[in-house]
């Protein structure tokens, strides 16, 4: 029996030492996905620890306990993209499905702090898909699923985004 | 030239925070607290045990605290705010939730001016905790009891907001039944 296999058998008696060693094992792997998200370190672990507690309640449903820090992700990101609603309901989460260009392959180089102030000043929708996928390695189905929307229109708010940055960029060169 | 996300993820890899120190504690008690909540039911009721229990946790530590050091410090206060920069966002961070969340209720009923009453019970211990701390400047203890303590408020001005929705619409429902 692997390290996960037993440690979640034993949070589904609701064993606090086990629920303790699953959230120090994992944290790492979490934290950095909602912070992503919520963009506010309090806030972050605040959303981060309960949507750990909700992971535990739901444990059941998890049917591989080595996919446990996925499983608890997916959780985490979705709890943070709820609070998000709720702390700006203005925030506009695109739900549009265009038929966009064929990105081009390559970018100049760029300096990287102006490209983090261009993430930062996307809109949320499509800042949390480049940072979700490209950061965190979600896949396109993973974020639709997260934030409510078809995977097509995920990829699509994606592409989006990076041809939103591509132009901030080449106007940023020009100026 | 490079691909758009090998420059992304370069930018985006040395830009993130972790959370603040002790969080591995605060979810300790958090669990602590969730478990003895889980034995009952009913929102409100878990919400005013959550209250309770934080305000019991935070009255001992005052006590133990204050008869570890009664001097004439005692009526002096530190805020959270004069330990480091961290703690200065974070108490920057709660007090801008809870200025702009505390709903102002005119005519509030039963249940709310209960939650209102536990809220200035919590801000009375919030008080005694600010004179710990100037006894004990940097006390881990106290320290971490501050944070629950604006944690437990923020989550009563949101049950405050949320009863006050649900009874608004169910007043809504009921006018407009009473229009048809």
């Amino acid at each position: 029996m692997t390290e996960w296999h037993d440690i979640i058998r034993r949070c589904r008696s609701e064993d606090p030492k086990a629920q303790m060693e699953a959230y120090r094992l994992s944290w790492r792997m979490v934290f950095p996905a909602v912070f992503r998200v919520l963009r506010n370190r309090e806030e972050a672990e605040d959303i981060m620890q309960e949507a750990y507690i909700k992971g535990f309640r739901r444990l059941r449903e998890l049917r591989d306990p080595e996919k446990y820090v996925g499983w608890q992700k997916q959780i985490a990101v979705r709890q943070a993209l709820n609070r998000l609603r709720q702390l700006r309901p203005e925030s506009v989460l695109p739900t549009d499905v265009l038929q966009l260009p064929e990105e081009e392959e390559s970018w100049p180089l760029v300096d990287h702090d102006i490209l983090r102030q261009a993430v930062a000043m996307l809109p949320d929708g499509y800042r949390i898909s480049v940072e979700l996928h490209i950061m965190e390695g979600m896949s396109h189905e993973e974020i639709g699923e997260a934030l409510g929307i078809q995977s097509s229109t995920a990829r699509s708010q994606y592409a989006r985004a990076i041809q939103k940055l591509r132009q901030q960029l080449a106007s940023h060169a020009t100026s | 030239m490079q691909h758009p996300e090998d420059i992304l993820r370069q930018a985006l890899s040395g830009e993130l925070e972790g959370p603040h120190a002790g969080h591995e504690q605060r979810f300790e008690k958090r669990l602590l607290r969730h478990s003895e909540h889980a034995l009952t039911t009913g929102i409100p009721a878990w919400a005013w045990m959550s209250a309770a229990a934080a305000t019991i946790a935070a009255l001992i530590i005052v006590l133990v605290v204050s008869e570890i050091r009664k001097t004439n410090e005692e009526y002096a206060r530190m805020r959270l705010s004069d330990l480091n920069y961290e703690m200065a966002r974070t108490e920057a961070f709660y007090e801008q939730r809870l200025r702009e969340r505390t709903p102002v209720v005119s005519s509030p009923d039963q249940n709310i001016t209960r939650l209102y009453s536990e809220l200035r019970i919590l801000e009375g211990v919030y008080d005694k905790l600010e004179q710990a701390l100037a006894a004990n400047p940097g006390n881990q203890q106290v320290v971490d009891a501050m944070v629950d303590n604006y944690r437990n408020r923020l989550r009563i001005v949101e049950l405050i907001q949320k009863y006050m929705e649900i009874s608004n619409n169910l007043k809504n429902k009921q006018h407009e039944s009473m229009d048809l």
